[in-house]
This record gives C-alpha cells, sequence and structure tokens, in this order.
C-alpha cells in the first residue's frame, strides 16, 4: 500500500517538474524570467512553502501566500480525495465562517472540474466572461460587481489534477486582471503542488518517527539494561571485596591478640573470599565476551557422556562438601553431539554448579540425558530451593534480581545461567528452566545433534532480514532433508552459475570449513560427476568404487555407502542432494533413493518458491530504500543553493537542445543524482581523513546504488545513465566506466559539472567552502578535461548572471553542511587532481 | 551501664561473622539475623539498642525491613546503620528515606562503622 502511495507522489514530482519545464521552454508563450526553477521562486508563496511542515499547514500556508501575492480577496483550496470522488475544501483564507460553511456543504464532483477542463484546457485559468459562461464551482466565492474566479489545477500523476485553487479577484482589479495573472498562478500552482507531494511524503515519515521512536524505547531499555549491568558487576565486587577488607582488618588490629585458630579461620574466609571475587570477575568478563564476540563457535563431534564425566569429576569435591549425592541417568554409554567444545564445557559447569548452590545438604542433583532424532535433552534437577513460578523465565535474564527492587532470591548466584543460556543459543539450541518433581528445580537444554552448516552469503544485500529469512529457509530445508532420510550427514549444494562451481549451500553434519571450501567443476568428485551426467548415483561402497577411489575425503564417511542426486529444473541441474550415514548405521538402499529423488523434487520446488519471495522481498527492501533516501534527499541536501543550481544546470541543458524527454530526465536526475550516497556508510562521508581504497570504492559505488534504488521505483532508463555516469570525466579519467567526450550522456555531463559546483561552495568534512572565483577559475582550467566543454561556457554564463543570488544564498548558514576546524586537506574532486 | 546490644543482619555469613567479632571486642553484646524476617524475630527477642542493616537480602530486603520497623512505636529511637554494596545514589536515599540514621557503602573501614555506630548510639541517648 504504501508503496503505491509512494509512486504516485513521486510521480507527482516528476510530472511537476515536467510540467513547469513545459511552461517555461521557450517555445511556449509563457516565457518568464530565467529564474523557472520552482523551489527557488520567490514571492509569499514561496517563503511560506519553505517553511515546510503538516499537510495541513502547508496547505494553509498555501491560500495565505497566494492570497497576500495575488493581493487577492478570497482564496480556496480543494483537494481531490479518491475515495470519495470529490474535490474536498482543504484550506480557505480570507473566508468568514458563514461562507467556509457553504463551501465546505457545496461538493465539487471529478465530473465538474473534468467538464470545465474541456471548457477550458487542462491548466484552467479563467475569469470574466469566460467564467461567466462556463459552468464553474465555488459559486459562493462570487461578489457583485468585482467578482471573478481564477482557477487554476495542481496537477498530480498523469490522469486528472489533484485539485485547484480558487482565488477571488481583488475588488478594483482592471478588467485583463486575471489573464495578466494567469502566470503568477501557473507557477505558483506548482509549487503548491509541489509542497502538497512533499508534506504527504513528510506525513509517510512520520509514521517512521513513530517507529523511530519506538527504536528509541528499546534502546532506553538497552541502556536500563546497561546501568543494572554496572550496579550488579559492583554489587557482585564488592561483597567479597567487603569481607576480605574486614578480616584483613581486623587482623592486622588484633594480630597479637588473636588466637591461632581465630587467625586461621580468618585466612581461610579472606582466601575464600578471594576465590569469589576472582569468580565473579572471570563471570563478568566470560558474560561481556559472549555478548561482543560474533566470532563463529568451532564445532567438532563429540561424545557428551565423555564430558559430562570430566566436568563431574570436576566438582566431585564440592559437591561432597555441599553433602549433596549425584545421580546419572542415561540411556546410553555414549551420545554423539556436534559443539563447540570449551562452551559446551562452560554450560555443564554452571548448570551442575548452579543445582549445586541452591540445594540443602542432604539434598540430592540428577543429571538426565536423552537423545532425540535432532537434538541432545540435558537435565539437571535438584530439590533445593526452587524457583517462583514467575521467575522461571527470569532467571536467564542478566542480573534480573536488581529489578526486583533488593531482594536477592538467590544470593550471589552469579551469572552462570545466562552464560549458559547465551552459548546454548549459539548453538541454535534451546533452554529453559521449570520445576522439580516434587521441590527444586530443573534446568533443561535442547542441543542440537547434528549441527547444521549454512554457507555465509557471500552477495551483499541491502537488508539483513533477507539474511535472516534465507537461513531459517535453508535450516528447515536441510533439516527436512535429513529427518526425512534418518540419516547423520547432508549436503544440499547448488551450482554457481557465475563461475560454474558446485557449491555447500547447507549441510547437517559435515564441518563448518568443508562447508566453506568444497567448491567441485564439473565432473569432480561424486557430486560433480551428478552435475555432469544429470543422474542419480547410488553407491554401495565408495572404497571400491573405481570412478571416484583416490579422490575423496574418507574422513566424513563413516559407512562407505552415499546417495546423490541431482536437483533439475526444466533439464538442468541446479543443484545437488547428498546423503551418507544412515541413524541405523545401515547401507543406503534403492528404497533411499527414491526417497531422495521425491525429495529433490520438493526441493527444487522450495527453492524456485524462495527466489520468487527473495526477489519480492528485496523489491519491498529497494522501495523502502529508495523512499528513505529521496525523503532524505528532500530534507538535508536539498538546499536552496543546490535547487538554484540545478536551475542553472536545466537551463544548460534547454540551451544546449535536449529534447523533451532529455529535459525531463536532467529535471528529475538534478533532483536525485546523489541518491546513491544514502547507502554510503555515514561514517566515511563525513572522513576528514584520506579514504582508503575499501572506502574510496564504497564512495565510487554510490552511482550504481542510486541507479539500483531508482530502478527499485522503476525511474525511466535514462535517468538511470544520468545517476550512473554523472561522475564520469569528459576525458575518460572519471568512473565508473571510463566514457569520454560524447559518449557520456549529455544530462550526466551536466550532472556532473552542477553537483561539483554544489559540492565546491558547500562546506564539507575537512574543508571549507570555496568562493565562486576559485570555482569559476578551476570550472574553466578543467573545461574539456574533467568537465565537458559544451557545457561549461553556457553553465558559467548563468552563473555569473545569477552570481547576485547565488551569494546570497552562500551566506544563509543553513548552506553549511558542517564546517571542520582543520581544513588540512584540500579537496581534490575525483579526477580533478 | 549495661553493655549496649547491636544486631547484625546480612545474608552474607563471612561478612555478619567479622563484625559481630569486631563488636564483641569492642565490648557490645551481639546478635546476627541473616534476612529481613530473621531480623524481625530477633529485634523482638534480642531487643538490640541498635541494629546494622544490610539493603540486598533474601526474603525481606533491608528497606523494607527498615520501614517495618519503623513503624511499630517501640522501634522509634532505635539507632539503624544500612549498608550496601549497591552503590548508586538512590539506594543510599531510600534507606534513609526509609528511616535508617546513616549510611555506609560496601567496602567500609571496621574502625568507621564502630565509630559511627558509637556516635549514633550517643546521641540516641542524649535524646531520650
Amino acid at each position: 500500500m504504501s508503496n503505491v502511495l509512494f509512486h504516485v507522489a513521486l510521480i507527482g514530482i516528476a510530472a511537476v517538474a515536467y510540467w513547469v519545464w513545459k511552461r517555461h521552454t521557450p517555445h511556449s508563450r509563457r516565457v518568464p524570467d530565467g529564474n523557472a526553477w520552482p523551489a527557488a521562486g520567490s514571492g509569499e508563496l514561496g517563503r511560506r512553502l519553505l517553511q515546510g511542515g503538516e499537510l495541513s499547514q502547508v496547505l494553509q500556508n498555501i491560500v495565505e501566500g497566494v492570497r497576500a501575492t495575488l493581493g487577492a480577496e478570497r482564496v480556496l483550496l480543494r483537494l481531490y480525495n479518491s475515495r470519495t470522488r470529490l474535490f474536498e475544501p482543504r484550506a480557505f483564507a480570507g473566508c468568514d465562517d458563514q461562507l467556509i460553511h457553504e463551501l465546505s456543504n457545496a461538493d465539487v464532483s471529478l465530473d465538474q472540474v473534468t467538464s470545465l477542463m474541456d471548457t477550458v484546457g487542462s491548466q484552467f485559468v479563467l475569469g470574466g466572461d469566460a467564467l461567466e459562461r462556463s459552468v464553474f464551482p465555488d459559486r459562493q466565492l462570487r461578489r457583485a460587481r468585482s467578482w471573478g474566479i481564477l482557477l487554476c489545477d495542481l496537477p498530480a500523476a498523469g490522469s486528472g489534477p489533484q485539485g485547484y485553487l480558487a482565488v477571488e479577484v481583488p475588488p478594483g482589479a482592471p478588467a485583463d486582471w486575471a489573464t495578466s495573472q494567469e502566470q503568477t498562478l501557473s507557477c505558483m500552482a506548482a509549487m503548491a503542488s509541489l509542497a502538497i507531494s512533499s508534506a504527504r511524503l513528510h506525513g509517510r515519515l512520520e509514521q517512521k518517527g513513530v517507529e523511530l521512536s519506538l527504536a528509541s524505547e528499546k534502546l532506553k531499555d538497552v541502556q536500563k539494561l546497561k546501568d543494572n549491568f554496572v550496579g550488579v558487576v559492583s554489587h557482585e565486587l564488592r561483597t567479597p571485596l567487603t569481607s576480605i577488607k574486614a578480616y584483613a582488618e581486623m587482623m592486622s588490629r588484633a594480630m597479637e591478640s588473636a588466637k591461632p585458630e581465630t587467625v586461621s579461620e580468618f585466612t581461610k574466609v579472606i582466601l575464600h573470599e578471594s576465590d569469589r571475587l576472582e569468580q565473579a570477575f572471570n563471570d563478568i568478563l566470560k558474560v561481556s565476551e559472549l555478548e561482543n564476540s560474533r566470532a563463529h563457535l568451532i564445532t567438532d563431534e563429540m561424545d557428551l557422556m565423555v564430558m559430562l564425566r570430566e566436568v563431574l569429576d570436576e566438582q566431585r569435591d564440592e559437591f561432597r562438601q555441599a553433602e549433596l549425592s549425584i545421580a546419572l541417568e542415561a540411556p546410553t554409554e555414549v551420545m554423539p553431539v556436534r559443539a563447540d567444545r570449551a562452551g559446551l564445557r562452560e554450560v555443564l559447569f554452571h548448570l551442575l554448579e548452579n543445582a549445586r548452590k541452591f540445594t540443602e545438604p542432604g539434598g540430592r542433583v540428577i543429571l538426565r540425558l536423552r537423545h532425540g532424532v535432532s537434538a541432545v535433552r540435558i537435565e539437571v534437577e535438584d530439590d533445593g530451593v526452587g524457583i517462583p513460578e514467575d521467575e522461571l523465565r527470569r532467571v536467564f535474564e542478566r542480573f534480573h534480581q536488581v529489578d526486583n527492587g533488593s531482594t536477592r532470591r538467590f544470593g550471589g548466584q552469579g551469572l552462570g545461567l545466562t552464560i549458559c543460556r547465551d552459548i546454548v543459543r549459539r548453538h541454535g539450541g534451546q533452554i529453559w528452566a521449570e520445576a522439580g518433581q516434587e521441590k527444586g528445580a530443573r534446568i533443561v537444554v535442547l542441543l542440537p545433534s547434528k549441527g547444521v552448516v549454512i554457507q555465509p552469503m557471500q552477495l551483499k544485500s541491502l537488508d539483513a532480514s533477507e539474511k535472516i529469512h534465507r537461513e531459517e529457509f535453508l535450516h528447515l530445508l536441510i533439516s527436512f532433508v535429513a529427518e526425512t532420510m534418518q540419516v547423520h550427514t547432508t549436503s544440499l549444494m547448488l551450482v554457481d552459475k557465475a563461475d560454474e562451481r558446485l557449491y555447500v549451500e547447507a549441510a547437517v553434519g559435515l564441518a563448518d570449513d568443508i562447508v566453506r571450501s568444497v567448491r567441485l567443476r564439473k565432473g569432480e568428485a561424486i557430486a560433480g560427476h551428478v552435475w555432469e551426467t544429470n543422474r542419480s548415483l547410488l553407491i554401495g561402497d565408495i572404497t571400491r568404487d573405481p570412478r571416484f577411489t583416490g579422490r575423496l575425503n574418507h574422513a566424513q564417511y563413516k559407512r562407505n555407502s552415499l546417495l546423490s542426486v541431482p536437483i533439475l529444473r526444466g533439464g538442468d541441474c541446479i543443484g545437488v542432494l547428498n546423503v551418507n550415514n544412515k541413524n541405523s548405521g545401515e547401507d543406503c538402499g534403492e528404497e533411499d533413493l527414491l526417497l531422495l529423488e521425491a525429495i529433490a523434487a520438493r526441493a527444487e520446488h522450495a527453492l524456485r518458491d524462495f527466489d520468487v519471495f527473495r526477489v519480492g522481498h528485496r523489491r519491498l527492501v529497494a522501495d523502502n530504500a529508495a523512499l528513505s533516501a529521496i525523503i532524505d534527499l528532500g530534507r538535508g541536501r536539498g538546499s536552496r543553493l543546490r535547487h538554484r543550481l540545478g536551475g542553472m544546470g536545466f537551463d544548460t541543458g534547454r540551451r544546449l537542445g535536449l529534447d523533451a524527454a532529455g529535459l525531463r530526465q536532467l529535471s528529475l536526475g538534478l533532483r536525485i543524482y546523489d541518491l546513491g550516497l544514502s547507502v554510503v556508510d555515514a561514517e566515511i562521508l563525513r572522513k576528514v581523513t584520506p579514504l582508503t581504497p575499501g572506502e574510496r570504492r564504497s564512495v565510487d559505488d554510490h552511482v550504481h546504488a542510486g541507479a539500483e534504488l531508482a530502478q527499485g521505483i522503476e525511474l525511466p532508463p535514462g535517468i538511470l545513465k544520468i545517476l550512473v555516469h554523472h561522475h564520469e570525466n569528459s576525458d575518460g579519467t572519471g568512473y565508473p566506466d571510463g566514457l569520454s567526450g560524447e559518449a557520456i550522456p549529455l544530462g550526466a555531463r551536466i550532472v556532473r559539472l552542477v553537483d561539483f559546483a554544489h559540492g565546491a561552495l558547500t562546506d564539507r568534512p575537512g574543508r571549507l567552502a570555496w568562493d565562486l572565483d576559485s570555482l569559476e577559475e578551476l570550472v574553466e582550467r578543467e573545461s574539456g578535461k574533467v568537465f565537458c566543454p559544451r557545457v561549461t561556457p553556457i553553465f558559467l554564463g548563468l552563473l555569473r548572471e545569477g552570481r547576485a543570488e547565488v551569494e546570497l544564498l552562500l551566506k544563509q548558514p543553513s548552506e553549511t553542511q558542517r564546517v571542520c576546524e582543520e581544513p588540512e586537506f584540500a579537496y581534490v574532486p575525483q579526477g580533478v587532481a | 551501664m549495661p553493655s549496649p546490644r547491636v544486631l547484625i543482619v546480612d545474608d552474607e555469613q563471612p561478612l555478619a561473622r567479622i563484625l559481630s567479632f569486631a563488636f564483641e571486642n569492642e565490648g557490645y553484646r551481639v546478635d546476627v539475623a541473616t534476612d529481613g524476617i530473621d531480623c524481625m524475630n530477633k529485634v523482638a527477642t534480642f531487643a538490640p539498642d541498635l541494629v546494622i542493616m544490610d539493603i540486598m537480602m533474601p526474603k525481606l530486603d533491608g528497606i523494607e525491613t527498615i520501614k517495618l520497623l519503623r513503624q511499630n512505636e517501640l522501634h522509634k529511637g532505635m539507632g539503624i546503620a544500612a549498608m550496601s554494596a549497591k552503590t548508586s545514589p538512590s539506594t543510599r536515599d531510600e534507606a534513609l528515606a526509609a528511616g535508617a540514621d546513616l549510611f555506609l557503602r560496601k567496602p567500609f573501614q571496621i574502625a568507621t562503622l564502630v565509630e559511627q555506630v558509637e556516635g549514633l548510639l550517643a546521641s540516641k541517648t542524649q535524646k531520650s
């Protein structure tokens, strides 16, 4: 929905630009002065519209402005409402309540306005006799003797007017007043139309603002959590420190008189509290490490039972001291899992420690293990103090006890469970707490037993959510294959069309490094063979198959039989599904092959559906990105100076004989040429030090990004060319394609110069704005090198003509983008040095 | 004059132990409570002249305990020294607002605590 609105609004702007151009083209009989750029227009209306704001405010500004500029008696503005199909009165100037009431009750239908347009033309401006003869709306504005109405449409997207202004002629005005004001009124209608479109855009931005403020609420939560963190860290560290200090103080004061056993007791406490301090310290470090690190886990195949015994042995003494019994319930002797060794050890350690801390002497702790199809279930149950029901979910939250005022229900529990939660989640597992069978608590961990590995996405995506969708999709798909086939190992390989290689897109039971590194040529190894032949393979014993002996990595095959089937789309192999190591330990057979082939067909459907989804999603993201970028442009960079220079660029194009289509494109191109900068990291744009080659590349790429964004909203190809080539230099030294001379589209050559002039005349990070003389000098010097020799003389001529006005604009503080105090790095435009 | 009675309320057993050791050394009669509920019971039976109260405790925290004590006419004049490892100014303000006579931030010097407790008891005796 919002996309549709946005298209309409944008086309509205384009239409206005075109319309303004049409009015001001030399061939038209309405030739105004050189000051044709709408937003740089003067007069009361222009001043009022520059204030921007909400739609209702903008509309009010329009009618007040029109009234003041024309000296008209009363002004009415009606906007078309596509739902009611009526032109609804939206703003009044100079009207009393009675008149407002009458005007509000008078419906103006689309038919009425259309028939008016048929009579007097599409930009209807009429007065005097013409008005008398026509069927016109808003008769209420007629006054005895000195009446007359100017109606002026506010053009919008293609079909019809988005509204109109009705203006009552001032008393005593000459007979031809209406016609004489025609031009001014047309120009004002254009400005009004633009302002309305922009206010509507802003309205949608408000919506975004609401979302932003919600996000900032979330930020506040994070801040609160951080405050809690500081508070609890402080508490966790201060508590043992208080004891250490107190015991040391007493020992130093009462050393001589103290009994030896007292000294020994005190020393023990100090040592114990020091250990506690150290533990608190380690926990805090661990938590912040887990929070900050984005490094992936190093997963290995390992036996959970072996590790559990090791951890139990480490804590056996503590359990004995706490007078707790511990029981282990496991169905098998071996329990293979795929996990990060250090992480899993940490989890087991904290689960046991937690149970030990909250169980009274004489209590028991039970460790229960179970092996599901795709996950291992680890339960640690105690019969200690237990966890109140409303706390069950919160025990994993960092420092949640602080939220509960000062009551410490789990005195000094540290951060163990938080650490467990973080590690388990990073394994793709789950952890929760529940009440024990009779009393006490039970912490349950589900750890995926077969690690799903997904190829990190190489493509640069505009949006992180696409990445998440992809991961979820592949996770589901590959788990589906593994579950259905009942195998330990399976992989989905896809053909990379660009370099004709088969790579692993997702896998279960394969090591990360294999997933990342395998890239097979056609015919290479088993999957490559399947790709080449388009035929499934069932291999009883790979070690004996003469086709593959000596060409395989045998370590990954626990069993020697495997299946490999092609994923076919229209007869082409787009990928390969491999499975081996059946859970049952048996070899793969014909039935497995049939099943996997059926799955491959479904996988093809799923992949295609996902591609469709992905295209749609990208489209959505592109639209949103373009919308935000244009709003940004309108807000931050749409300065009056830029509009004025844009106007000069436009006139340059006109004088160079650009045709109607070319001028239309130029007009829009001049507005949005740096659209792509919105996707460049703002930090880079603000940098005052020289850019690294990588940063340089990302800035240079903005020309393509801009074109991509524009493509997202279906702007004509001519505009895309301007966006892409507006950094090409006349002598072929520019980017992205190193075009030269007339090979560069004329519009792009003009934008090149306008962009440069605007950049030079405003402060930028690292340097202050240039004055007009330096700009002229440099442009002249670079004419034929950086700038097109046909464009420069005309543009410079226009610049000299408009010099006074530009200088005035330069004095306005709003033109200052950012003042940097150290202009030590001279601004060297690309290709000028 | 009989020895003044001090009740130490803290769930941190090592700290409670060393504080009672210190105050006994100074000639006080000392008892220890491990949480707010325990404190309310001990106040009834032990009748302390002064309570040294930790803030963060299980079951009933220090702030609530102080409020309960102050609600009781009998304990209006009792000295209360609050202490906490929570160092935010709000904890201190809450404790004083609830009715504590002074607030100490952990860790502290035992000598300072003893000094402040002596001063507090002296001022209470003068008033009464």
